[in-house]
């Protein structure tokens, strides 16, 4: 039971024409159900590792996981009406359209990258920092170990920072992702 | 708008001639014209006093539009992990009918493996959707395909929301408006010819009406009309009075001819089908046939059947003698007479009235069946809207709000609590009733609260123990000392020393004890937690210090803990369910916090957002520290206190706390999407003899099972080393019950003898192994 490793494919390329540069390094993270991974994922489901199964504790086995939903085609429509929201100058309902695609697949570090840049638009940048945090929190755990989504997103953090006033701090982030080539 | 005539005036009076007559008579006259006069003033005065408070009432009653409350929608799209029995399952509580044909909004057939579902139109938070039809096409995964009418794939699409309640004035009165084209206009015209035949002519009151209704019920020798017109009957109703004194006849009929004045025949008639009183559910009053649809039927207006339509205008006799629930036999014989009405004044054809009839009264009960009523969950709404708004702008200003809820979750919150503590109460011979519980359930990411139940009777609305019941938490407490320590440097594997403690506070001593009294000598952080050992756990507390520990749980809840004696360290600290939900969630959502909200967006009546709070987060812990705890959590319900749960080797996190004697039994716990937090004990707060495990845990199982478990995600920050659960050692899990743990430098561990490393896992194990050469 280990999650679709998010190398990330054929959407990806969709995805990117959709989003801002900055953000193409992510991608919209669907699960296709019995996907099995490739390659081994940096993160573990809690019953992976063992080779031979330890007797259950109980006499009434566990029911079967719950299977997932897959969430790429929809993110993608809700990330095109967010977009063409914002293009028309509404916030609110670019914003509105994200939230419900982070409803339908919230562990996805895009969508919360996504949101935390409507944010900053919005002039809310303390919250937009938050948000890109989980943003880095999520594509470390999606084990999307080459940095791409977690680049934008620090780079939006150093955006947030200086618009908190926080020169400094944003000119340490950026020195430091500056040189980064995924 | 109102019709502007003018107000006929008193004919003037004849000038009355002054010569030739006695000064006696004349004086006579001047003082009667004086007192006339003056009598006429008054009138005149009443009069307007009238005018006045029944066009304000009038006018003002159309813009009294109690807030109304809507759940999350389900999403469809091709991909989604939802059954042909989930979708039908939604279709069902939202009053969906199936019909063959599916011509009208709010029908669906089903076949095998597809639905043809035609949607309600309905007016969402971005935009409005129009009525349309969609096929759905499921295989075993879920939903396989949707596309619309001619074939065309749709990437996603929602069902209307359902609607969870309103926020009805404190007097009661609740109601859902309807705009004019949302009347079907059979309705119209049955009203007239059941109530008031003479509606279009008359001028507020019917003499002709109430002697024809006189002779009526005079031959049938029981009230079978009343003579009081539409126009009297909204004025009654306006005011809720049945007192029936002469005066207030007259003041009625005053008042219904001043309506009359006013305002047109059709805005009468309208206003009339938003405000009539249909019945009582509980403390709420139902007016008008919005709410009406809704209540009886389960259904909008629109949808409801000729038959339909007969029951609810044959209820206005009396709501509670002709109550299609209570009284199916006497609704069915007034529905009957409502149809026959209907067919003599050639409103429906032979046809319509033959079937009309043939077909039973098909009220559904709406709270218990499909659209439902959850007041546990509207409490939460409302504490969130009370900052912004006056409990009377909630009760009149016409808003929409859409929130979090879950229907399906609630479902099973309120199946799973309800159920299990009867359970509970049969399997240790208390008498029903003893044991009370809570749950909330939220959205592991967003702090979206899926559902609430603020006790064991779903639909109750009294004391919401989610909300507002303080009751010490236990060791629910206790991930909070283990943070503090990962956080001073510590690692799950580093040892604690279960050992007795004695401890002063407030000048007594304090001999805090394990659940089995047995002391368990070193062990490693993970087990002090997993198997929530007291004595591990107040030891590690007092080394990092109370305060160090209250100001983490401070940090954590928003709110400084009551207690700052070493007692906190086992939960001796009084939290409701929903502040759980809020230090749990942190944990669940790897150390990101989102208060636990229930609002998504408030719209005014005219659809503008006028509030969206929107998501936010707050990293409160630290990746690593969030992630080590996520383990530790995890550990707790493979092998500690939580592995009775039947989903203990699910992949799932949580842990079981038990307040002193057993008061209070409490679980926590969440997979990849949910977290629940559950309380049970009792009202009068004596003991329950439950434990966590015992008590909480039970009902946590039930949710889940309805739920369904999908596994966490353990990250993976660090190295991981693999222990022994029991004594902090290296293994391997050939030969003892293992954990992986992250550790900072797995060197320093010792191996457990005879059960070293295991060679297979070699890749992340070199180091290590060439260190304990």
């Amino acid at each position: 039971m280990v999650r679709q490793p998010l190398t990330c494919r054929a959407p990806r390329l969709l995805l990117a024409g959709l989003l801002t540069t900055a953000l193409a390094g992510g991608c919209a993270t669907g699960y296709p159900p019995q996907a099995p991974p490739d390659t081994p994922a940096p993160e573990e489901r809690p019953d992976a590792p063992p080779a031979t199964p330890a007797p259950p504790p109980t006499a009434e086995p566990a029911p079967p996981a719950r299977p997932a939903s897959n969430t790429e085609a929809p993110t993608l429509a809700l990330l095109r009406q967010s977009r063409r929201a914002a293009d028309g100058g509404d916030l609110a309902g670019a914003i509105a359209y994200v939230e419900r695609a982070i409803r339908l697949n919230p562990r996805d570090a895009t969508l919360w990258l996504a949101l935390a840049r409507l944010q900053l638009q919005a002039g809310q940048p303390a919250r937009a920092e938050q948000l890109a945090q989980k943003a880095i929190a999520l594509a470390g755990e999606n084990g999307d170990g080459q940095g791409d989504g977690r680049r934008a997103a620090w780079l939006l953090v150093a955006d947030a920072k200086e618009a908190q006033g926080q020169a400094e701090a944003a000119a340490r982030i950026r020195e430091r992702w500056r040189t980064y080539r995924g | 708008m109102a019709d502007r005539r003018r107000k006929r005036r008193p004919a003037g009076r004849r000038r009355t001639r002054r010569r030739g007559l006695p000064r006696w008579v004349r004086l006579t006259i001047l003082s009667g014209l004086v007192l006339g006069a003056l009598g006429l003033a008054a009138l005149a005065g009443y009069l307007f006093h009238l005018d006045r408070t029944i066009t304000s009432t009038f006018e003002g009653r159309r813009w009294s539009v109690p807030a109304v409350i809507y759940a999350q929608p389900l999403e469809l799209f091709p991909g989604a992990a939802l059954s042909l029995a989930d979708v039908v399952g939604e279709l069902e509580r939202l009053g969906y009918e199936a019909r063959a044909d599916v011509a009208a909004p709010g029908t669906y057939k089903r076949t095998d493996q597809r639905l043809d579902v035609h949607l309600r139109a309905f007016r969402f938070m971005e935009r409005n959707r129009e009525s349309q039809r969609i096929e759905l096409a499921f295989d075993r995964s879920g939903i396989a395909e949707v596309r619309d009418r001619s074939g065309r794939p749709v990437p996603l699409v929602r069902l209307d929301p359902l609607i969870v309640g309103s926020f009805f004035p404190s007097h009661g009165e609740d109601r859902l408006i309807l705009t004019p084209e949302q009347i079907p206009e059979l309705l119209r015209e049955a009203l007239k010819a059941v109530e008031d035949q003479n509606f279009d002519e008359h001028a507020g009151f019917d003499l002709a009406g109430i002697a024809r209704a006189a002779w009526v019920n005079l031959r049938a020798g029981e009230i079978q009309q009343g003579g009081s017109t539409l126009t009297q009957q909204l004025v009654k109703s306006f005011y809720l009075d049945n007192r029936r004194t002469f005066e207030r006849k007259l003041r009625e009929i005053a008042m219904a001819v001043i309506l009359e004045l006013r305002f047109d025949k059709r805005e009468i008639l309208d206003a009339y089908i938003n405000e009539i009183y249909l019945g009582q559910d509980g403390q709420r009053a139902v007016h008008g046939f919005g709410l009406g649809a809704q209540y009886y039927f389960n259904r909008p207006l629109a949808e409801l059947t000729v038959g339909e339509i007969a029951t609810l205008i044959a209820v206005i006799r009396g709501p509670s003698y002709y109550n299609p629930f209570r009284h199916p036999e006497r609704a069915l014989a007034r529905r009957d007479l409502v149809l026959g009405k209907m067919r003599e004044q050639a409103l429906i054809d032979e046809a319509t009235y033959v079937s009309s009839v043939d077909r039973p009264l098909e009220v559904v009960r709406g709270s218990r069946t499909g659209g439902a009523y959850h007041p546990a969950f509207l409490d939460l709404v409302r504490k969130e809207l009370t900052d912004r708004y006056a409990e009377a702008d909630l009760a009149t200003a016409g808003l929409r709000i859409f929130t979090t809820l879950q229907p399906k979750v609630q479902d099973a919150v309120e199946r799973a609590l309800a159920d299990t503590l009867t359970d509970l109460e049969r399997g240790r011979d208390m008498a029903d009733g003893t044991l009370q519980g809570a749950v909330v359930v939220t959205a592991n990411q967003t702090g979206d609260v899926l559902a609430v139940a603020g006790g064991r009777t779903a639909g109750f609305d009294g004391f919401n123990r989610a909300l507002d019941a303080r009751r010490p938490i236990g060791s629910l407490i206790k991930p909070v000392v283990y943070l503090a320590a990962l956080e001073q440097g510590w690692h799950l594997a580093s040892p604690v020393a279960d050992a007795p403690v004695r401890l002063e506070q407030s000048g007594r001593v304090w001999t805090p004890t394990n659940f089995d009294d047995e002391v368990h000598g070193e062990v490693p952080l993970v087990r002090g937690l997993g198997d929530s050992l007291n004595l591990a756990t107040v030891n590690l507390g007092m080394r990092l210090g109370l305060d160090t520990v209250a100001d983490r749980l401070a940090g954590l809840t928003g709110t400084p803990p009551a207690n700052r004696f070493p007692s906190l360290l086992l939960g001796a600290e009084a939290m409701t369910p929903l502040d759980v939900a809020t230090l749990y969630g942190t944990f669940a959502s790897g150390g990101f916090q989102s208060t636990p909200h229930g609002v998504i967006a408030v719209l005014d009546e005219s659809g503008v957002p006028v509030a969206q709070p929107n998501l936010a987060v707050d990293q409160r812990i630290r990746p690593e520290h969030a992630a080590a705890l996520g383990r530790a959590l995890e550990a707790v319900m493979r092998l500690g206190t939580g592995k009775s749960s039947r989903f203990s080797r699910a992949g799932t996190a949580g842990k079981t706390g038990t307040s002193d004697d057993y008061r209070d039994s409490w679980f926590a716990g969440y997979d990849d999407t949910h977290l629940a937090v559950v309380w049970v004990g009792r009202d009068d707060n004596q003991p329950a003899g439950l434990t966590g495990a015992s008590g909480a845990l039970k009902v946590w199982d039930g949710i889940m099972t309805h739920l369904g478990v999908r596994p966490i995600l353990l990250a993976g920050d660090g190295d991981l080393a693999t222990i022994e659960y029991d004594t902090g050692l290296l293994a391997n899990d050939d030969c003892a019950e293992v954990v992986r743990v992250p550790v900072p430098d797995e060197a320093a561990l010792r191996s457990k003898p005879g059960c070293g490393i295991n060679l297979r896992s070699l890749g992340d194990r070199v180091r290590s192994w060439f260190d304990n050469r």
